[in-house]
């Protein structure tokens, strides 16, 4: 039987890391796959290949039987796949009519745009997807849901045949959800596919023919929705083994030595949340969930409405970065490239650059505790360069993340806040990394930390927050924990 | 002792800017002194460094700046208006010494609103300072009513004309402005979080820098170093002039940019810009002794610079790979 996709045992390495080691699908006419896996499965790197964003390693795409190897997103449109990514690209300050048509405006002599033909072609496109609007009003006066549509639509007016759509409900209520999977049913009969991306397993049962589960970068299976269960869908994301990589952890925590009450502000809706010394908690949670935001919040990088922070049964005032590091909060961020290091200056300029006012004796560094400090934090966390002066971008990524942490365990913190400790890192560095974590431990600190790797929130926590939707939805743990229970807790069930 | 000589002699970094701008500078005087002997001559020489002396003051605080991720096009004002309250204080009778005390301030303070304007009103460094240049120099001509006043104090003379061993003092000013901004870089908090701000300004933020208080000062110091180098050309000239120093900002970014101080932020060292400055003195220098008209002059300085940023450029993105 021939379908209208086919790929083929596709992997992409990017360096050494294989982030898809073989997944294949296929999508018949007027088909709605949902893909589902979790954070990091590989399921956006399958979606750019097909997208002609990112070239495959190996592998195969057929589209309506031919071969295809697309090399850019021009490419695959031609070839009719469009993909609605999460964070939808559209210009703010064009009207509905340019952002169907950017790029092929229909012209009349002298490269003029004829514009009455262009919004009488936007209107038949918006009404293909049944949105009223007039096509001249501006992109920035709709709403998110509104210019989802507006997206379907320049997908329709194309005649593109395949649509993939990353977590569209993620930002929409339960309205706009609904009219949005009547819109999916309603072109599936005119044979438009769908591969449909959601971390909601609810919706699918709403609006999927069959569900294909990846993880790890490989295929895992697939079913009729109608002989799915979530259980069983849960477990295919989920299910595997935990090795040693991880430490024993045997210390039992202390007294709590940090609060956070009633913390609310954008997403995060009054979350109360406390950590004892020598524990690692974890905040988990999906896409949009509110974890990484709470944990900014806490630290001052984002502004809060409300909520009190306590160190030690004191509260304390953090209403930015200044005020978290001086009451020995630290944050280790999860880009480390962009908000963790100065990756053009020296292991010594980044490790003791939140304690420059530490290592100073009133208006002068002290020379020597600087590079004794740093010496000190490189042989403690085994950072392998060729000395204290050497560049940061000059060292492995693994290397790069320790000089991260190293930064912050420098000046001595009570609580580390640590947001996706092990991201980009090989898995020799990542067991240091967990045994660092856990010295830290020793010492006294609290540690709260955000992964979006199951196994290492399941090792690591003695206890485990979840989220959902900017609520606290559950608080596991660490006898209680475990991967089908988190996610139930996260998907909100 | 030897070894520690040894282990700084492996470390140096021969690839470094100020190496090559040292280099290129050693073999222009080369090539100069062979097409016209009196280039070596020691009158010569002096009037390069005296040539390069203002220039230099106000480069060490552009140093700063441009480290800190920034850049000020407002000095060659800012430096205006302090001439100017000076040149008014002194046809009104004030003790020079007093007015020179005022003068800075004035400037200090035209740097300070950069910098509120720059880390407050995060505004564009680059067309913040050029708004401000525009302002501060109509302030200057407003001042004085666009006259120009002559000095007669030779105390004032002295300040500005004297020579130290047979050196000419400016020289001195530049080297003492040069050695201080070159420790407080090197050897302060204040150079450290310099550092800091223009290498990765979010990393900076996450690591709780105060990045606002950082930025003020630094615009700060540099309207402090712009009132000096504002008092030493007039003490110069004998004179101060609205007119001081007209269009001549970019002439102290240019050292820093050949002395290897990245435009990006974050990366150079003084010396760099002293080899700057002492290279672009001896192409004027040298032009001049060959019998170029200044327009070579002009096409050769912005080869030179053009050059440099290409060096500049290429060395990151190699490192990018």
């Amino acid at each position: 039987m021939e379908h209208l996709l086919e790929m083929r045992d596709v992997k992409k390495n990017f360096g050494g890391v294989a982030a898809l080691k073989g997944v294949s699908l296929v999508l018949g006419q007027g088909e709605v796959l949902a893909l589902v896996g979790e954070n990091g499965a590989g399921k956006s790197t399958l979606m750019k290949i097909l997208a002609g964003s990112l070239e495959a390693s190996s592998g195969e795409i057929f589209v309506n039987g031919e071969k295809e190897n697309f090399k850019s997103p021009q490419e695959a449109i031609q070839k009719g796949i469009s993909v609605i990514y999460q964070e939808l690209n559209y210009y703010k300050d064009l009207s509905v009519t340019e952002n169907i048509f950017s790029g092929r405006l229909p012209q009349k002599g002298l490269g003029r745009i004829d514009w009455k033909k262009a919004h009488e072609l936007a209107a038949e496109a918006l009404k293909e997807v049944e949105f009223e609007i007039d096509p001249r009003t501006k992109l920035h006066e709709l709403s998110m849901a509104q210019k989802q549509l507006v997206e379907i639509a320049k997908a329709v007016s194309r005649k593109n045949k395949i649509i993939v759509m990353d977590e569209p409900t993620a930002a929409l209520n339960d309205e706009e959800t609904k009219s949005l999977f009547r819109m999916i049913r309603r072109l599936r009969e005119r044979k438009v596919s769908f591969i449909y991306i959601s971390h909601r397993l609810e919706e699918l049962f709403e609006v999927a023919d069959r569900v294909e589960v990846i993880r790890d970068g490989v295929y895992i299976g697939e079913m009729d929705i109608k002989d799915a269960k979530r259980d069983d869908i849960i477990r295919m994301m989920v299910g595997r083994t935990i090795d040693q990589l991880y430490p024993h952890k045997t210390l039992e925590p202390g007294k709590v030595i940090f609060e956070a009450r009633h913390i609310t502000g954008g997403i995060v809706q009054d979350i109360s949340i406390h950590v004892r010394q020598g524990e690692i908690v974890s905040l988990f949670g999906l896409m949009g969930s509110g974890t990484t935001e709470l944990l900014e919040e806490i630290y001052g990088v984002r502004k809060r409405d409300s909520g009190e922070i306590f160190l030690e049964g004191q509260e304390v005032r953090i209403r930015n970065t200044q005020d978290a590091v001086k009451n020995r909060i630290a944050y280790v961020p999860p880009e480390r490239k962009v908000t963790g290091l100065y990756m053009m200056q020296s292991i010594k300029a980044n490790i003791t650059a939140p304690s420059i006012t530490e290592l100073s004796k009133g208006w002068i560094m002290d020379k020597k505790r600087e590079t004794g400090e740093t010496a000190r934090m490189m042989e403690m966390l085994e950072i392998k360069a060729k000395g204290m002066d050497a560049e940061v971008k000059s060292l492995s990524g693994g290397n790069q993340q320790k000089v991260l942490l190293g930064k912050w365990i420098r000046m001595n913190p009570k609580v580390i806040l640590i947001n996706e400790p092990t991201r980009g890192v090989d898995v020799g560095t990542k067991s240091e990394i967990y045994k660092i974590l856990e010295d830290m431990c020793a010492q006294g600190v609290g540690i709260l930390m955000i992964s979006c790797e199951l196994p290492e929130v399941l090792a690591l926590s003695d206890r485990v927050y979840v989220m959902c939707q900017g609520r606290l939805s559950g608080e596991l743990k660490k006898d209680e924990l475990s991967q089908e229970g988190l996610m139930e807790y996260a998907i909100g069930w | 002792m030897v070894n520690a000589m040894n282990e700084k002699i492996k470390n140096f970094d021969w690839k470094s800017p100020v190496v090559s701008t040292a280099i290129a500078m050693i073999v222009l005087m080369i090539v100069f002194g062979i097409l016209n002997p009196t280039f070596w001559k020691m009158s010569n020489i002096l009037t390069i460094l005296l040539n390069a002396s203002v220039i230099g003051i106000f480069a060490s605080g552009m140093t700063m700046v441009i480290i800190s991720g920034n850049i000020d096009l407002s000095t060659t004002s800012t430096a205006a208006v302090g001439v100017m309250a000076f040149g008014v204080l002194y046809s009104k009778g004030v003790p020079i010494l007093a007015g020179c005390v005022i003068a800075l301030l004035v400037s200090t303070l035209c740097g300070c609103i950069n910098g509120i304007l720059v880390a407050k009103a995060h505004l564009n460094s680059l067309m913040a300072t050029t708004g401000t240049q525009l302002i501060y120099r109509a302030v200057a001509y407003i001042f004085t009513d666009i006259k120009t006043i002559t000095l007669t104090s030779d105390k004032f003379f002295a300040f500005g004309r004297m020579t130290v061993l047979g050196v000419p003092i400016s020289v001195f000013y530049m080297l003492g402005v040069m050695i201080v901004a070159g420790y407080i870089l090197s050897s302060t908090a204040f150079g450290r979080r310099v550092y800091a701000v223009g290498g990765n300004i979010q990393a900076s933020y996450y690591s709780g820098i105060k990045i606002e208080r950082t930025q003020i000062q630094i615009f700060t110091i540099m309207g402090l170093i712009s009132g000096f180098a504002g008092i030493v050309t007039a003490a110069q000239s004998a004179a101060c002039a609205p007119i001081t120093l007209t269009g001549r900002e970019f002439d102290f970014i240019s050292p820093c940019v050949i002395g290897g101080i990245a435009m990006s932020g974050g990366k150079g060292r003084i010396t760099g810009t002293l080899i700057g400055c002492l290279l672009l003195a001896v192409v004027s220098n040298g032009m001049v002794l060959v019998g170029l008209q200044s327009y070579w002059q002009s096409l050769v300085k912005g080869l030179i610079l053009i050059f440099a940023m290409l060096v500049d450029t290429l060395r990151n993105k190699q490192s990018l790979a």
